[in-house]
């Protein structure tokens, strides 16, 4: 028993041992061993589980003692801890200075952890940094052309430097299953070529292969593992069984490992049937193309390469090409409209964005350096002592380092939580890509590092070679302490700056936080919770060389049919109480700018944004909307062409019309400057039939309300939003319900729900965290300045102390000696207030001036309450120097003389 | 540097010294003359007497020494305290006397106050 005890005891430490660092292995491991276990081997019974449960706790403490002790110097380790000393004796300090540090960090990284990935991906498949997209962009527009089924025949014949080129697009499908239930599913729809490009070989069965894209193959799915395990119930055999999807039914091939996405965020993939050599050019479906960096080549040489063949093309093809111009981009760049010199532009924002920091970092190293004037003696002394310049400033910088190190982790922490909210927030609404995760990456936290220790040198390193500097010294010497320093001219700018900086952002950052409140309680004021929305189209693809109008005519046609069947089922199906057609579904209304026939009012010539939404005469019953007055729309209004009528909202009555009559009011749309298509088509003027109740409500102010315009939908799309207002039915089971009937009426008809109410959740705590940054900064912005204008004071009365004692020893009353010391600093904050007021009025005047202003259109009351708040800022920053000034004994300050 | 800053050994630092000082002894062996002075409560585990032995052997006040008489267990490393180390322990035990010797005068004189 004891030998086994000896053994266990021996096992754990040499598990345990493996904490340490490898030199203290190397010096005692072997004798540390030899002891445990002549230990062990004379304790029994419950003296021996004591020893190991205190053997392990011992090791454990040791271990991490050993580590601390070999990563810093007994001195360094003194300095830590005085540091941390400092921390808890100048808490105001601390947690002004550590806020905002904090909230900075916290910018900062949230910034890089967010972008960097984006710039530079990190793609988990083999070699995934060396996958490329190709794609055109019209130099005009800038915008990317995906219409490149032709071009990619060409470069897959042609370009050498990329190989297993590979082109995809997502599909929208009906998955039915045997039992009639439906889910629609997105699909890629990729060339076989895709899976050499993943090198990614398949869980089971086999890869899509050349032959299943011929036009005679028969249609072949390859699965996701996921789809694998619910849908088959991980069925070993399910290589050959059946999938429909729209009106093809499929046979599974093979099932790709867990995890496996690729091109984007697909479970699905079928082949590509488009032959490129079929298509005109500029013809075809919407594609990506992307392939692998040949050996030996590089994303130069590629770009060269396609750009020298783009060169021939817009020769060869100057309708279609002439404008064109092919790039190579990385992979992941073509899904965010990245061109090649995107990531050009991450490092400079990234500077900018530390910007921030460093300017909380001078305002903190104001605070340390009025901190640092006040231990001038204890650095007198250690000087005297021999202590050199480079140990003093070693010590301060420790100082700030620990401040600073606090700080990121706060950062980092707040960062972090912010990821795991934004990544859950992505998956609820199914929109993130195999290669992105949100969690903080090796690179973010060594720029977290880095803005850490940027932040120690600024406000640890600067005040400290001030304060130990030759001059300083020298006077110091002389002069008692304290007085041989002084606040000079770039400090008391400085102050002067925070104050007005202070100032200026209060008023604005104050009214857009405000309005953030405010909009985060837009709510519905229809039953959102007892209503379903849905998107509902049916696939089309054109054919090779098939008329697109004629295509665009029948697929309509089709559609309409479809629909007025689902309307019809819809009206038979029970637990529902009504159903409406939008093509704008709550909050997707597009944003437009309207001009009023006739403006008399005082806007005259004015424009305004509104939001139009297109819908069906059931609109405003499905959604219980009061018609305040006039008439809604009605069935002859909607159509194949559309008469030109709308019904807009109180909101719109009140903020566009400022409460007049709006019956018989004409609007026209407003094209945006320098585009779309009004310029040669003519001005068409809508007039106003209705006036209905606002969509939403909120609870503070109907100011918060867009003003709508709803205008009657056509009829000549081949897609629409469907809101259905259910009478006691539960949303999910009549949501799959509707998704099977739709598919019953037309096998390729997809009904894609759409969470309205979540939308309204997620936004309303976007909105509330939003205004909790704009807060936290603001916060960190007025704490600075109270602290700026405290380490002021307290810097006039450190420096004038012998004075103070003089003249209060002649007599003088001290009240009327502070007044006279502080005078200047209180000029400084007058100033400062009055730049800060001056400028908020100025970029209110000059920005937003077409949305009320950035002032909310309250200036009055926004800048007076700033003006009393910084007021209240300064007089209590003043409050404890002033104190202490009051305080001073001219017997006791005087005593040295 | 570090000896330079210390002015007081920790309790374990003080067993080790207390017990190499006069002959060259194996850790196991320091931890049973604690325990020996201690009526079996040294207030230390093994590893916190190695990461002492280690650190004490940094700073120079003991040394490596070839153990006495041949050791059967060959794992064991012997200590001897070095001129330092015995300087370091002497001045330990002066501070302690005098701590001692002002702990019992206070002591006498509560005691006195006390019968008062």
């Amino acid at each position: 028993v004891k030998g086994a005890a000896a053994a266990t005891a021996v096992a754990l430490t040499r598990a345990l041992l493996l904490l340490y660092p490898p030199s203290f292995r190397r010096d005692v491991g072997r004798a540390l061993l030899g002891d445990v276990e002549c230990r062990a081997r004379e304790l029994g019974g419950w003296r021996l589980a004591a020893f190991l449960v205190r053997l392990a706790c011992s090791h454990l403490f040791n271990a991490c003692a050993a580590w601390a002790g070999l990563a810093v110097r007994p001195a360094a380790w003194l300095d830590l801890k005085l540091a941390f000393r400092m921390l808890v004796k100048y808490p105001a300090l601390t947690l002004v200075g550590g806020l905002g540090m904090a909230v900075a960090v916290t910018i900062g990284v949230g910034f890089f952890a967010l972008l960097y990935p984006r710039f530079y991906p990190d793609i988990p498949l083999s070699e995934g940094e060396r996958l490329v997209a190709l794609q055109n962009r019209d130099r005009l527009t800038h915008r990317e052309n995906r219409y490149a089924l032709y071009d990619f025949g060409v470069w897959r014949a042609a370009v050498a430097s990329v190989e297993d080129l590979t082109a995809f697009r997502t599909v929208s499908r009906n998955l039915i299953a045997d039992n009639g239930s439906v889910e629609v599913v997105e699909a890629a729809e990729i060339t076989p070529s895709g899976f050499r490009l993943a090198r990614v070989p398949p869980h089971f069965g086999r890869t899509l292969v050349e032959h299943d894209a011929a036009a005679d193959a028969p249609p072949a799915v390859v699965i996701g593992h996921d789809v694998w395990r619910t849908r088959f119930l991980s069925d070993p055999a399910v290589v050959g069984r059946t999938l429909r999807l729209g009106d093809t039914v499929h046979t599974v091939v093979g099932v790709m490992p867990e995890g496996f996405a690729f091109p984007v965020n697909h479970r699905f993939w079928i082949p590509l049937r488009a032959d490129p050599s079929n298509y005109a050019p500029g013809e075809g479906p919407s594609i990506y193309i992307s392939g692998r960096l040949a050996p030996g080549a590089d994303s130069g040489v590629a770009h060269a390469e396609l750009r020298a063949l783009g060169e021939r093309m817009a020769r060869d093809l100057p309708d279609t090409h002439g404008m064109l111009r092919p790039e190579v981009v990385p992979y992941t760049y073509q899904f965010f409209g990245g061109n090649p010199d995107s990531a050009s532009a991450f490092w400079p924002m990234t500077a900018l964005v530390s910007l921030i920091l460093v300017i909380v970092c001078v305002n903190v190293a104001i605070l340390i350096y009025a901190r640092t004037v006040n231990r001038l003696g204890e650095i007198a002394v250690r000087t005297a002592l021999g202590a050199s310049r480079r140990r003093i400033v070693t010590q301060l910088f420790a100082e700030a380092l620990v401040l600073s190190t606090a700080a990121a982790g706060v950062g980092l922490l707040v960062v972090q939580t912010a990821l795991t909210w934004v990544s859950g927030a992505v998956e609820r609404f199914d929109d993130t890509t195999f290669w992105t995760t949100y969690a903080l990456t090796g690179e973010a936290i060594v720029y977290c590092v880095a803005l850490a220790g940027l932040a120690a040198v600024v406000t640890g390193v600067v005040p400290a070679l001030r304060a130990t500097g030759r001059r300083a010294q020298a006077e110091l010497r002389l002069v008692s302490p304290g007085s041989g320093l002084r606040m000079g001219r770039v400090w008391s700018t400085l102050i002067v700056v925070q104050v007005s900086v202070a100032s200026a952002g209060l008023p604005i950052a104050g009214a857009m936080g405000g309005l953030q409140v405010r909009d985060a309680f837009n709510m519905p004021d229809f039953p959102v919770d007892d209503m379903i929305f849905a998107h509902v189209g049916l696939e089309s693809d054109r054919l090779p060389g098939e008329d697109p109008e004629a295509a665009g005519v029948a697929v309509a046609q089709r559609f309409a049919g479809v629909r007025a069947e689902l309307a019809r089922r819809l009206a038979d199906e029970p637990g529902v109480a009504g159903h409406a057609f939008t093509l704008d579904l709550p909050l997707q209304g597009s944003s437009e700018r309207i001009a009023l026939e006739h403006d008399d009012t005082a806007h005259a010539g004015a424009t305004y944004d509104v939001a139009q939404y297109r819908v069906d005469d059931a609109f405003f019953r499905t959604f219980d909307l009061d018609l305040l007055a006039g008439r809604p729309l009605v069935a002859s209004d909607v159509g194949l062409t559309p008469t030109d009528v709308v019904v807009v909202d109180r909101a719109f009555v009140n903020k566009v019309l400022g409460g007049d009559q709006a019956l018989g009011r004409r609007i026209r749309y407003v094209p945006p400057p320098g585009g779309g298509s009004g310029d040669s088509a003519p001005i068409r003027w809508l007039a106003i039939v209705g006036v209905v109740e606002n969509l939403e409500r909120n609870p503070f102010s109907d100011e918060a309300l867009n003003p709508r315009v709803y205008r009657p939908m056509g009829a000549d799309g081949n897609g629409s939003g469907l809101a259905v207002r259910l009478a006691g039915a539960d949303p999910r089971v009549l949501g799959r319900r509707l998704s099977s009937l739709a598919a019953e009426i037309d096998p390729t008809f997809r009904v894609s729900i759409v969470a309205v109410g979540e939308t309204y959740r997620t936004l309303r705590t976007v909105l509330g965290a939003a205004a909790f940054a704009i807060g936290a900064a603001l916060s960190s912005v007025i704490l600075l300045a109270a602290a700026g204008i405290y380490a002021l004071m307290s810097f006039t009365v450190a420096r004038r102390h012998r004075e103070i004692a003089i003249r209060t020893a002649l007599g003088a009353s001290p009240r009327h000696l502070l007044g006279g010391l502080f005078s200047r600093a209180i000029r400084q904050i007058a100033l400062g207030i009055a730049i800060g007021i001056a400028l908020a009025l100025l970029i209110d005047r000059y920005e937003g001036a077409d949305d009320g202003g950035l002032l909310a259109g309250r200036p009055v009351w926004l800048l007076s309450g700033t003006v009393l708040l910084m007021g209240a800022v300064g007089f209590f920053a003043t409050l404890g120097p002033a104190r202490r000034g009051m305080r001073i004994q001219p017997a006791e300050a005087l005593k040295g003389e | 540097m570090a000896a330079e800053t210390r002015t007081t050994l920790r309790s374990v630092e003080l067993h080790i010294l207390l017990s190499v000082v006069d002959r060259p002894r194996h850790g196991y062996a320091i931890l049973q003359e604690a325990e020996e002075r201690t009526g079996g409560r040294p207030g230390f585990e093994i590893p916190t007497l190695y990461r002492a032995l280690r650190r004490l052997h940094e700073l120079g006040l003991i040394r490596i020494a070839s153990p006495p008489e041949p050791d059967p267990d060959e794992r064991r490393e012997y200590w001897a305290a070095t001129k330092a180390g015995r300087r370091a322990l002497e001045e330990e035990l002066a501070r302690l006397e005098v701590a001692v010797a002002i702990g019992r005068a206070r002591v006498s004189q509560a005691k006195t106050g006390g019968d008062q």
